[in-house]
């Protein structure tokens, strides 16, 4: 398989063929309808609560942060778009990849991650267990996806230092 | 006074397994809970970034996290710990705080 992320001196190299631009746009579509629907598992995984057994305390919680996580979630999915239309720029240039910010690369994988998390809590995978039950292109969709979230997460690694 | 904790960036770095002997009434633990869904690299990857552990720290709480269903990966005054699973919860990662 073709190598997606590289560090290098400028910043973090992310290499997508045009039809891997257009799969993580449709993932960014998903994205932007979810809202906050409590019967939408999917929107359920994004929310989880931070007091157990306190639902005042987690409701006084929630009124500060979602507001918050919405709009930082809204500011990475705007930085995936930019990366993707830069991708596409670069494919009809006859190139294949584009340079990005560590910043850029953080929120590219938070929203990968994102997807495959409520992608997961749609399909119902609450248990590793559940993975042998998906249907075969599901499967293959969070396999992929998982390790596009892993190797850019070990890319990324490399640039804290040990 | 959570917003303005929300709108900071960086908190000081406190290490739960060190500053044990601090412990009081005042201090809360952020806990991490397992799921099916994020991968191990990722996970090691946003205790690096988020708490600045090393690798081998990291790599400890998150087989924790995965082998035990859970673990406290920081502790501290409530607004820390709040902010702390705020910026966890960014990352996808389930986090609860608990006294």
């Amino acid at each position: 398989m073709a190598e997606h992320f590289r560090l290098v001196a400028d910043g973090f190299e992310v290499s997508l063929s045009p039809e891997e631009v257009v799969f993580f746009g449709d993932l960014l579509r998903l994205l932007g309808g979810l809202g906050h629907k409590e019967d939408d598992p999917g929107a359920a995984r994004l929310d989880p609560p931070v007091y157990l057994g306190d639902p005042e305390a987690d409701a006084e919680w929630k009124r500060f942060a979602r507001t918050e996580l919405d709009a930082a979630r809204t500011a990475d999915r705007s930085s995936l778009e930019m990366v993707l239309d830069a991708l596409s720029a670069a494919h009809a240039r006859g190139e294949h990849s584009v340079v990005v910010s560590f910043e850029e690369a953080n929120a590219m994988l938070r929203v990968v991650n994102e997807a495959r998390l409520v992608l997961g809590a749609r399909w119902g995978i609450d248990t590793a267990d559940d993975y042998e039950r998906l249907r075969p292109e599901a499967s293959e969709i969070m396999d992929y996806l998982g390790w596009i979230v892993s190797d850019l997460a070990i890319t990324l690694s490399g640039a804290i230092g040990s | 006074m959570l917003r303005e904790v929300l709108m900071t960036t960086e908190t000081p770095v406190r290490d739960p397994d060190i500053e044990q002997g601090e412990r009081t009434d005042d201090v809360w633990k952020v806990v991490v809970w397992d799921d099916p869904v994020n991968t191990m690299d990722y996970v090691v990857y946003v205790f690096r970034k988020l708490f600045g552990y090393d690798e081998v720290k990291a790599t400890r709480l998150m087989l924790q996290v995965h082998n035990e269903g859970r673990s406290v990966v920081a502790d501290g005054p409530r607004e820390k710990a709040e902010h702390d699973a705020y910026r966890l919860h960014h990352h996808g990662l389930w986090a609860t705080i608990e006294q």
